[in-house]
């Protein structure tokens, strides 16, 4: 049953794979371009659909106009008829870059063959037209427009809190998104993160739904919402670029807006449906920090900070390490400020330092504060003083510098004065020192073999299958058990079950003594073998009976009486020969064993029936 | 065929000695130049008892220690993680790679913080993906033999019971060992930086933008290789691609 099972599955799967690998010698390539004409600015969804060969990787050929923003993958397994069919969609968001006629042809490369192209598809691009995207620190301007010089029914800005930062000071970009009255937004995700290059980047807190506002633009009725916000930190003076950020919007008609005619040449919106945009990138000008008034010990601290610092210990050993730990904690960039300098004895060492930022992004800036953790160690006995730590900053808000101070720290050092310098500073913890102290364990010594690579158990397929197989083998002998238990439990049906398959081995081996001279033998087997054969089909002692009483009860079972006489008649002639000293020439023995063998069949037939 | 097993069975009850022969012969030549102090010969000796298709702890460490006394951090710690591979309750190896660890330049991010995965790492680490695989095996195997011996040995159920609890234990403190640990090492591509320095970019190419900055010992996730390039996943998550030929991979493959 088993192996004819498997044998299915099997010619199933080689069936199924060899349709398989027939569906994959014809590949077939298709490329979807949605919408046809788009504005520059505007998306299009670009799929390349693959039939017939699952692992390949098609090219896209002739989108310098686009942009990539967005990348989607999907397959399915079609079975029809016996025949598969594999299909891989590879979906592209693209956002238009350029005027013009773009063709676009999805290309699979060439594997053993030429390479397999598909039908060109043609995208106009047409120049919106609009005006600037961008108003530094400001609200919108004039709404973008669209080729016939209407308002774009949506789009998106990046809003500046300056466009003349200096490096270090914080300029928040908020990108907001437009829509025209009459639209109503359903839901929207982001497909395009922008870049800040030039810039330490920190998101600020923002809704995670957008809460539209109604504003004007050229007269005409938008809402808008804040999609982004970020605090930017440029990093060195210059130009600096602010990423675009591109966004999908579900987007359905209200009442209000039923029978607007310019804005049903965009969308059709009855039904509601997906659409791309994407604010401009932003050119900002870093200015560097003023040097009037620039303390001699300033490095690039900007915003407003105060600092504190202290030792966890006032005394310790020669050789002992003391944590000096400064935090520095105000508005800005803190990441960016340097360890503040320290004038310290020389015979104090700085065996390490660690730097912790934690920074806080709020809603309309960013602030927190950064901990120092310096391991000192002094080489000389006695009374040192770590003079007060400065953190000079550039305050943007009241445009000059400032100083943060502390108070002066002080610890003693004891002890013998060390000869060796200790080790070269480096960013270690309490453990790593404690390491460094010590060495490494010594090298093995000397083998006569080396163990070999070998193939790991997890990696033995035998091993797998051992461990599958067993609960299957223990499942099967469980039910055999089980089956084997029943059947004993009912002792009658057990014995008649295999009475007849205990009698044929009887006959067998009273077949064997046919040519041998052992005549009492070969009639002893006959014997048993029919006695048997009723006993066990009776439940009864086969000894027990009398050739009378076998009479009865194989009359009262409904044994013909053709068979009862044949019984009887071998009875009696195994008896004779067996007890009366009788012979039995091979023929006569040749007799009996047919005859017990056709009884054996009678007997059997009737008695089940 | 039938001709043909004894033949290559003798050639390979031959070879294979000849092999692990020539094998430790590079290692016990590596031994001597280390204690001579010539760490640089004893490092390709060492290197080359590995080639030879040694496997084996000793080599490792040995082969770490002369990497470490020539100031190769990195390859010292991939070589002690390698060995730990084959023997993880080696305490020669446990410490030398703590005391490699301390000569990093990169701080590794602190352990799970979460108890119990910390006492679930700990354990893993105790043992190598075959001793748990032939624990939990064994587990496996005794639960269904309690499961068979059920009924025949009804006389002796109680000792039917203990044999099923005890492969119920096994099976239970196992099987997730081996699981993590054959996840680990059959599945899971690792690797340890050697390079003393190496920028990861945002790409596979020289001219991607960089993205950061890894050293010497820096235990890396590789994801995926494109040409010299290998994108990878670094312990706090961040990912980025580097030249393959900065780093060694945590897997040996059966010669």
């Amino acid at each position: 049953m088993w192996i004819r099972t498997g044998s299915l599955l099997l010619i199933l799967l080689l069936a199924l794979t060899s349709a398989a690998s027939a569906a994959r010698d014809e590949v077939r390539l298709r490329l979807e371009v949605q919408p046809r004409s788009v504005l520059v600015g505007d998306a299009v969804e670009i799929s390349i659909v693959v039939e017939g060969d699952r692992k390949a990787q098609p090219q896209l050929e002739g989108a310098e106009a686009f942009r990539i923003v967005g990348t989607q993958s999907g397959s399915s397994v079609q079975i029809i008829n016996g025949v598969i069919s594999i299909s891989n969609t590879f979906t592209y968001t693209a956002v238009a870059q350029r005027a013009g006629t773009a063709t676009l042809t999805a290309v699979l490369p060439a594997k053993r063959g030429r390479a397999l192209r598909s039908e060109p598809v043609s995208v106009l691009v047409a120049q919106a037209g609009q005006a600037p995207a961008t108003t530094p620190q400001g609200g919108p301007a004039g709404a973008p427009t669209d080729a016939q010089g209407r308002a774009k029914p949506m789009f998106m800005r990046a809003i500046l809190s300056t466009a003349k930062p200096y490096v270090g000071e914080q300029l928040t970009v908020e990108y907001r998104v437009y829509i025209r009255e009459g639209v109503r937004p359903r839901n929207f995700s982001l497909n395009e993160v922008p870049e800040f290059t030039g810039f330490v980047a920190h998101e600020l807190i923002t809704s995670n739904r957008l809460n539209f506002e109604g504003v004007t633009i050229d007269d005409t009725p938008y809402r808008a919402a804040t999609v982004k916000r970020y605090a930017l930190f440029p990093v060195a003076p210059g130009e600096a670029t602010i990423g675009s950020l591109g966004l999908q919007m579900t987007v359905a008609r209200t009442g209000r807006g039923r029978g607007w005619d310019p804005f049903e040449d965009f969308f059709d919106l009855s039904q509601g449906r997906t659409v791309q945009t994407a604010s401009q990138p932003v050119s900002v000008t870093v200015l560097p920090p003023p040097t009037a008034g620039r303390p001699a010990d300033w490095r690039e601290g900007v915003g407003s900070y105060t600092v504190s610092a202290q030792l966890d210990r006032s005394e310790t050993a020669v050789g002992e390490p003391v944590e000096l730990k400064i935090v520095v904690e105000g508005d800005g960039n803190v990441d960016s400020i340097p360890r503040p300098l320290l004038a310290l004895d020389e015979a104090i060492r700085v065996y390490s330092e660690k730097a912790k930022p934690e920074i806080v992004a709020g809603y309309d800036s960013v602030s927190g504060k950064k901990t120092f953790e310096i391991i000192l160690i002094a080489s000389q006995p006695g009374a040192y003083e770590i003079p007060a730590i400065r953190v000079p900053f550039w305050d943007p808000k009241e445009k000059g510098y400032r100083t943060a101070t502390t108070e002066p720290l002080h610890f003693t050092a004891t002890g013998e004065a060390e000869a060796a310098q200790p080790q070269a500073p480096g960013v270690l913890s309490r453990e790593a020192i404690e390491l460094r102290g010590r060495d490494l364990r010594y090298i093995r010594g000397d083998k006569q073999t080396l163990r070999m690579a070998y193939q790991p158990l997890s990696a033995r397929p035998a091993v797998w299958v051992v461990l599958a197989l067993w609960p299957l083998l223990v499942l099967g002998v469980t039910i055999y058990q089980l089956r084997v238990g029943r059947l004993r439990a009912d002792r009658r049906s057990w014995r008649s079950r295999r009475a007849l398959r205990e009698a044929q081995q009887r006959l067998t081996e009273a077949r064997a003594l046919l040519a041998k001279p052992e005549a009492a033998r070969f009639y002893a087997e006959l014997h048993r073998a029919v006695l048997g054969f009723i006993a066990d089909k009776l439940d009864a002692a086969a000894p027990g009976f009398s050739p009378d009483e076998l009479a009865a009860r194989l009359d009262e079972a409904g044994v013909s009486e053709t068979a009862i006489a044949s019984l009887r008649e071998l009875w009696r002639e195994a008896d004779h020969v067996r007890f009366a000293g009788q012979t039995a020439d091979q023929k006569r023995r040749k007799d009996a064993y047919g005859r017990a063998r056709d009884l054996l069949a009678d007997l059997a037939r009737e008695l089940e029936r | 065929m039938k001709r043909l097993w004894l033949p290559l069975l003798l050639l390979a009850l031959t070879v294979a000695p000849a092999w692990a022969d020539v094998a430790a012969d590079h290692y016990n030549r590596g031994n001597k130049l280390f204690a001579d102090g010539q760490y640089a010969e004893a490092l390709a000796a060492y290197q080359a008892a590995l080639d030879s298709g040694a496997d084996d702890a000793a080599v490792y460490l040995n082969f770490g220690n002369a990497a470490f006394r020539l100031n190769e951090v990195g390859l010292a710690i991939w070589a002690y993680e390698m060995g730990l591979r084959l023997e993880p309750r080696n305490e020669d190896l446990r410490f030398n790679l703590r005391y490699a660890g301390a000569f990093m330049r990169d701080e590794m991010p602190p352990a799970d913080e979460v108890f119990i995965l910390r006492v679930g790492r700990a354990l893993a680490g105790h043992f190598t993906a075959d001793e748990a695989l032939a624990g939990a095996a064994a587990g496996w195997l005794l639960c269904g033999l309690a499961v068979l011996l059920w009924g025949p040995w009804r006389r002796f159920r109680w000792r039917v019971i203990a044999l099923g609890v005890l492969g119920a234990l096994l099976l239970a403190f196992f099987a997730p060992i081996a699981a993590a640990n054959v996840h680990r090492q059959a599945v899971l591509e690792r690797a340890v930086v050697v390079a003393d320095e190496v920028l990861v970019r945002t790409g596979p190419a020289e001219t991607a933008k960089e993205a950061f900055t890894v050293h010497a010992g820096m235990r890396l996730e590789l994801i995926e290789t494109r040409d010299d390039y290998a994108r990878v996943r670094i312990p706090t998550g961040f990912e980025g691609w580097l030249p393959t030929e900065t780093y060694r991979a945590l897997r040996r493959d059966a010669e």
